[in-house]
């Protein structure tokens, strides 16, 4: 079986942007 | 706001490890291998055991004992290196700062992966697969939260 890239990297990006998200929420609001 | 970006840290470690690895419960591995210098590494369980089970369950981090020494973890915002022991406090800082980048550095490496590896992207996708069938909560057979469920929802 292949996988595209393309298949899973909706689910991936989406993964990614919310740990970063609030990853840098956290880190801008220790820094204020 | 001390613990919980480190639990958030954490907590993705678990999430990642999910996926590259095609199995729960292996933070500790992600964290081994993409986030800890290789003399760390060998640590790696019981440092995010420590880390993650004690932040998720206590909000506070586990007491790390080794023969008859024993050490807390210090969560530091930038004031001490990352992973260096202070043996005066009995205290391993772990630097935020330090873990956020590595963290952020270990993304972009397995979206690296994922791109040139069918392998990686097989095992990706079948924990997607995996999860749509057993990353839910059913009370279908509860007989005592069914009820409570279905008048909640009216």
């Amino acid at each position: 079986m292949d996988v595209e890239y393309a298949v899973i990297e909706p689910r991936f990006q989406q993964l990614r942007g919310n740990v970063l998200h609030d990853l840098n929420v956290l880190l801008q609001s220790r820094a204020a | 706001m001390n613990y919980t970006a480190a639990l958030l840290i954490a907590c993705a470690c678990e999430a990642l490890a999910w996926f590259r690895y095609g199995d729960k419960y292996k933070g500790d591995k992600f964290l081994s291998e993409m986030m800890l210098p290789s003399q760390w590494q060998p640590a790696a369980k019981s440092l995010y055991d420590a880390l993650r089970n004690g932040l998720a369950h206590a909000f506070e981090t586990m007491t790390i004992v080794v023969g008859p020494r024993q050490f807390e973890i210090g969560v530091d915002w930038g004031r001490h290196a990352h992973l260096t022991f202070d043996p005066t406090h009995s205290l391993l800082y772990l630097n935020i700062f330090t873990m956020a980048e590595d963290l952020k550095q270990a993304i972009n490496r397995y979206e690296e992966e994922l791109k040139t590896s069918g392998e990686a992207r097989v095992t990706f996708h079948e924990t997607i697969l995996r999860m749509k069938n057993s990353f839910r909560k059913d009370v279908s057979t509860n007989p005592r939260e069914r009820p409570v469920w279905e008048e909640l929802l009216k």
